[in-house]
């Protein structure tokens, strides 16, 4: 389901938006619901709360409900605009930006919750989030780090 | 339990810690090595990065 492919990336954002005030806790519920228990997805309900997602997502596709171009959103445009520090992204700290961009990771090991996984020079624990059956080699898709999953 | 903004952590015992978020206390696991008074993000019940106290405090700021 696109809608739940999207909050999974997209929900660590909400929680900036609830201090922010832009968003109340009944809403943030409603999401997690969705998220959680795929219960009542509401299209208009999640373009209307990420909006800021949503127009970058228009203008890959017209028909930007679909999977892949909401991976090529995440995988790419996304982390573009963040280090253009663009649409949404101007006031992120450089923390919250290695946070936010979404990166590859290579398994080095499970764990009980997380993994070991090289990204890079450097190996760090992400939990498994989304991806539970990752085995060591396996690449994940890395994204405030939790695996959201694999490639 | 996930939290994408930074939590300070007020105690740790046993591998646990409680984080705070405005005064109020949630109980987690340790993916990270911290301290007491360290700022950390909390994922599913897990701190799992320490956040350097300069940046905590630049994201508070940024989401008055």
């Amino acid at each position: 389901m696109p809608e739940i492919y999207f909050l999974r990336y997209a929900r660590p954002c909400a929680d900036f938006m609830l201090q922010r005030g832009e968003i109340n806790c009944s809403e943030l519920s409603k999401i997690d619901c969705m998220l959680y228990e795929k219960i009542s997805v509401d299209r208009e309900f999640i373009e209307r709360i990420f909006y800021r997602a949503i127009l970058p997502l228009k203008k890959i596709s017209k028909n930007y409900w679909n999977i892949n171009t909401i991976k090529q959103y995440f995988h790419v445009v996304h982390n573009e605009l963040i280090d253009s520090c663009s649409e949404g992204f101007e006031h992120l700290t450089g923390f919250q930006k290695e946070l936010c961009r979404v990166h590859e990771g290579i398994v080095k090991s499970v764990n009980k919750d997380y993994y070991e996984v090289s990204c890079g020079n450097e190996t760090e624990k992400v939990l498994k989030g989304w991806v539970n059956d990752a085995k060591p080699d396996d690449i994940v898709f890395i994204h405030y780090a939790m695996a959201v999953e694999k490639k | 339990m996930c939290f994408a903004i930074p939590g300070l952590i007020v105690s740790i015992k046993e591998g646990s810690a409680v984080v705070s978020y405005n005064g109020e206390g949630r109980k987690c696991k340790l993916l990270v090595e911290a301290e007491e008074g360290d700022y950390v993000l909390v994922q599913s019940n897990y701190a799992v990065r320490k956040v350097p106290k300069g940046e905590a405090l630049k994201i508070f700021e940024a989401v008055k």
